[in-house]
Order: C-alpha cells, then sequence, then structure tokens
C-alpha cells in the first residue's frame, strides 16, 4: 500500500506543475462560477437558493474534463518509457494503476472542493437546506471518482494522449446516453422486454446522480454502482498494463 | 549472481534471442556486445522482469526473475535503453521519488550519496527537462544504483555521449563494478575493452563468442602480427621478408609500410629487424600488432551470418528438387 501513495503523491504533485491540468482547472472553475453567478442573480424572479446550481452543471462538465485530467497518467509513461522503470522496480501493477487514479481523484476532488466557496456565500445570505448539500457532495465525489476511473482505464489502451482522450470520451458518451437509447431499445423490443431497458438505465452514469444525491438521498444502489465502475475500470486497466509485457 | 540457462524469447514467428546461457559473477563487469537488434535489450527487459521469456530460467542475485520477480527487481538497478526520465521533476525530486518506491532507508542520505558519485550534486534542482543528453544520462545511473542492488544492468549507458562524458560514465560504471555484478551492453567495442571483465558477443540471438577482451583478441586472431616501416618505399623488401621463416603473409600498406604476419608463438622480430638491417634500408620503425577487437567481431559475425545463409540455403534446396518432380 506504500507504493499506492508513493505514486498518487507523485501525481497529484504533478498536477500542480502540468499546464494542461491547470487549463482544465480555470475553464472548470470559470464555468461554475458563471454559471452561479447567473442562477444567483435569477434568484430575484423567485426559487430557491440551491447548490444546485452548482452541481447540475457539474456532472456533465466532469464527463468532458475527466478524459483530459486523465490522458497522461499511463499513456505518457508509456510513450516516455517510463514504464520500463515503474516495472521493473518492486511495485505490482494494481499498485501502479490505484495509485494513478488516486492522484487524479485528489486533483478532481480540490477542483470539486473549491465550489465550498459558493456553499458558504448561499448560507451567508439564505438558509439553505443542508442534506441535499452533504449527499451531493458524496455523490460528486463517488462520480468523480468514476469517471477518472473510466478515463485511466482508457489512458491504459494506448500510448497515444490524443487517443487516449479520444477513447475516454467515446467510453464517456456512451454511459451517458444509453439511458436516451434505452428509449429506442424499448422502441425495438417492444415495452414486453423490460430487462434490457432496466439494465441500459441502470448502466447510465446520468440516472445515478441527479435523482438521487443532487436531492439529498442516499441510495445504496447508487453507491454500489459508482463504486463498481472504479473497481471494473482499474481492475481491466490493470490488466492492460500487465499484458504490455507480454508484447 | 546472474545465471542464466537456455532463455528463448519469441515475438510471433521471430526468435529474438535463442537458447542463451551464461553467467556474470559478483565483482565482475560483463560486456553485452552485438550489432543492433541482436537480442541485447530483449534479454537485459527478461532479466530485469520486464518481460518474460518464452523458455529457459534466469536467476539473477538467487532469485527467479520469473516466479520471485518481486524479490528479484529489488536486488536489481537498471537503466533501460531510453533513460527513463520525468521532464517535469528535479533531479532531487526525482531521485527521492525512485528511492521512496524502492524503499530505501535514509533516503536524503542515498539520494545526497547517489548524486555525488554521478556529480550532479550542483545540479540537484535543476529540472531534468532542462539537463543536457549526458548529464540525464548520469541521472538515469543514479537512478540505478540508488538502493544499493548486487545487480546493476545497464542498456547502453554511454550511448550519446561525448567524449568526456563517456569517460567520467565508465569511471562510475567501474567504480560500481568493484563490488557488485553489472552487466551492460554496447555496440561500441572500445567500451566493451576498457571496461568488462569478460565479453559475450552476440549475434542473432546467439552468443558466438565469450571470453576475456585480451583472451578472446589472442585465440581468435590465430596468428600475430608486425608492423614494420623502413625509410624510403622499401622497393624489394616484401619478396626479402617474405623468405624469412615464419613469415605467413606480407601486405605493403603504403610505401615503406608493411604488415606481416607470422606464425603464432614464434617471436621473430630480432629475425626481421635482421634481414632488413643487412639489406641496407633504414629500419625506421618495428611493433606487433594485435588484433583489434573490432576485427575480431567483424569477423565472427560474418562468419556466423555465413552460415546461416550456408543452412538456410541447404533448407530450400530439397524443397527445390520436390517441386521439380
Amino acid at each position: 500500500m506504500r507504493n499506492v501513495w508513493t505514486v498518487a503523491k507523485r501525481e497529484f504533485a504533478h498536477y500542480f506543475v502540468s499546464p494542461v491540468a491547470y487549463a482544465v482547472a480555470v475553464l472548470f472553475l470559470s464555468i461554475v462560477g458563471l454559471i452561479f453567478v447567473v442562477s444567483v442573480s435569477q434568484l430575484s424572479q423567485g426559487g430557491e437558493p440551491s447548490m444546485n446550481f452548482v452541481f447540475g452543471p457539474l456532472t456533465s462538465l466532469f464527463l468532458f474534463f475527466a478524459p483530459v485530467i486523465t490522458m497522461r497518467l499511463l499513456a505518457e509513461e508509456q510513450s516516455k518509457g517510463t514504464l520500463e522503470l515503474l516495472l521493473t522496480a518492486p511495485l505490482k501493477e494494481w499498485e501502479l494503476v490505484l495509485g494513478k487514479w488516486l492522484g487524479a481523484w485528489f486533483f478532481g476532488l480540490s477542483l470539486v472542493g473549491v465550489t465550498i466557496i459558493y456553499a458558504a456565500i448561499l448560507y451567508g445570505y439564505g438558509n439553505p437546506d443542508p442534506g441535499p448539500i452533504y449527499s451531493s457532495y458524496l455523490g460528486m465525489a463517488l462520480m468523480v471518482g468514476a469517471v477518472l476511473a473510466v478515463g485511466v482505464f482508457a489512458s491504459s489502451l494506448t500510448g497515444n494522449l490524443i487517443v487516449a482522450v479520444a477513447i475516454g470520451y467515446t467510453f464517456m458518451l456512451t454511459i451517458w446516453i444509453i439511458g436516451f437509447a434505452s428509449n429506442l431499445l424499448q422502441g425495438f423490443f417492444g415495452v414486453g422486454n423490460p430487462n434490457i431497458v432496466d439494465f441500459a438505465n441502470y448502466i447510465d452514469f446520468s440516472n445515478h446522480y441527479s435523482n438521487s444525491f443532487g436531492r439529498g438521498i442516499i441510495d445504496t444502489v447508487d453507491i454500489v454502482y459508482f463504486v463498481s465502475v472504479i473497481v471494473i475500470s482499474l481492475f481491466l486497466a490493470t490488466r492492460v498494463v500487465e499484458m504490455r509485457r507480454w508484447r | 549472481m546472474i545465471q542464466v540457462e537456455n532463455l528463448t524469447k519469441r515475438y510471433g514467428g521471430r526468435t529474438a534471442i535463442d537458447r542463451l546461457t551464461f553467467h556474470a559473477d559478483k565483482g565482475e563487469i560483463v560486456g553485452f556486445l552485438g550489432p543492433n537488434g541482436a537480442g541485447k535489450t530483449t534479454t537485459m527487459r527478461i532479466l530485469t522482469g520486464y518481460m518474460p521469456a518464452s523458455e529457459g530460467k534466469a536467476i539473477v542475485a538467487g532469485y527467479d526473475v520469473f516466479t520471485h520477480s518481486l524479490e528479484a527487481r529489488k536486488r536489481i538497478g537498471y537503466l533501460p535503453e531510453t533513460v527513463p526520465l520525468y521532464n517535469e521533476m528535479t533531479v532531487w525530486q526525482y531521485l527521492d521519488f525512485m528511492a521512496e518506491l524502492r524503499k530505501v532507508p535514509d533516503r536524503d542520505d542515498r539520494v545526497e550519496e547517489a548524486m555525488e558519485i554521478v556529480h550532479l550534486t550542483d545540479r540537484a534542482d535543476s529540472l531534468i527537462g532542462n539537463l543536457s543528453k549526458g548529464l540525464r544520462q548520469r541521472v538515469g545511473l543514479a537512478q540505478a544504483m540508488l538502493h544499493k542492488p548486487e545487480v546493476l544492468i545497464l542498456d547502453e549507458p554511454t550511448i550519446g555521449l561525448d567524449p568526456a562524458q563517456v569517460k567520467d560514465v565508465r569511471e562510475v560504471i567501474r567504480e560500481l563494478g568493484k563490488e557488485r555484478t553489472v552487466m551492460l551492453s554496447t555496440h561500441i567495442l572500445s567500451e566493451a575493452q576498457a571496461l568488462c571483465n569478460r565479453v559475450l558477443i552476440i549475434n542473432n540471438g546467439k552468443i558466438v563468442a565469450e571470453d576475456a577482451p585480451d583472451r578472446l583478441r589472442s585465440r581468435l586472431s590465430g596468428g600475430d602480427r608486425v608492423a614494420l616501416r623502413v625509410a624510403g618505399d622499401g622497393a624489394g623488401l616484401a619478396e626479402v621478408l617474405g623468405k624469412v621463416s615464419g613469415v605467413t603473409a606480407v601486405r605493403s600498406v603504403t610505401d615503406g609500410e608493411f604488415e606481416i604476419e607470422t606464425t603464432p608463438g614464434g617471436n621473430i622480430r630480432p629475425e626481421l629487424a635482421k634481414t632488413v638491417v643487412n639489406g641496407g634500408w633504414g629500419l625506421m620503425e618495428l611493433k606487433p600488432m594485435g588484433m583489434s577487437l573490432e576485427e575480431i567481431y567483424l569477423q565472427l559475425i560474418q562468419a556466423e551470418t555465413a552460415e546461416a545463409e550456408k543452412a538456410e540455403a541447404e533448407e530450400a534446396d530439397p524443397s527445390e528438387e520436390m517441386q521439380h518432380a
């Protein structure tokens, strides 16, 4: 486990010297800030102050930023030959992959963490319900972990950063729109075949955040969903790294 | 320290290394010499546990690299061909990271020590991305010896360095080789000659010769050779020299310069000198010439390649006949 921590620490520190990470952070925080300002200014026309101003758009933003945050994690190790260094050090493949993901997750959490400012502002001027805010942060942490894990898997598949991003987007969009597709599937298979529709809806990312965590509901189904996405993605990434040895 | 038996690696249908067997003991610097694509890097990658072999056995520092990979890896320091560095880290950060990964006790001291050995102390806070090729190579070397490994495996450690840097790096390797086992690959013969206690010449995945560089030279060169220089153009000298007993061949290099091949063992230089002086040619220089490792190497590789071609031709023949029939 010490190895995991060593790798994670280096990865996390790397984000703070990487121009790409700064670009992502600036873009991400500007968009979130803008949305917050606009939403708050519209409160004069009625409505309740809520952190969902911020968290709603945050979920979709993370789908777009995650592959960029994770692209270099394993792809760059491969293209620069440093994977050879890590795989000949006394370090197991799963420790490497888990450490990489943890580093990215900590970076993702620090981006999300900045939004605590908005929560503080809401509390300063109003009296929002704290329940949904806590549950939203929990859901956010899980969701960010899951999309980054998918990104780590995408990055393990190639030695090219652009390709890693492209694969990442393909995965993200697939699980993002599969819920929509479930309506189509329903058309194809008829209402009498609910298994496929249920499955597609279960796989869909968006069904596990806004209707539960976002509303203050903490449901085991959603926690299990995100944790299994993380575990499966990291497991696959580990296998891919192991397979690289055999080439 | 390193024990390799019948090591074979196949990529698809191509055999990169073919039943290699060799060993390296403590306090020995073993050179792996061969043309590009001979299988040097493949062998080293197997020894360091980076990739598995198709067949055979490799034991490094007492541990089988396939079955006890982690234990073996702990005891190996490895410098791959492309020096694996993180450009955005400083020298100190990088070495500290590697030391942490290798669970080195007294990390700060060991990093300091490693930087001192390769003369990088004044570059501790430089970004690796800003370092020259030679300095990067030294960072790679420092990384390989951080954990005081019993076995050091260095893939082309001096490639791309300028002569002064080459000298520096060789000095470091020689120092390390005193108490450890060092295995290095190179295609530069003078390097193998200068550094190694033992040389393995490898071609097409097979070991074609193995010995100390000096012995390899005397064993394979057949006879002795003598260089001779006289004043003037030395007209007619070649014929006279050819008659001296023990001379097998005389070759004129330029006007007044000759290369004489003799039967091995017999020292006929006094005889040659007498012949030249008595004949009235002004003797300027007379010195023994060893066959350079370079020549031996080329000879071996050409012989081996020719043999392989012959074997192929023989294999091809019957099939041709069958086609005709």
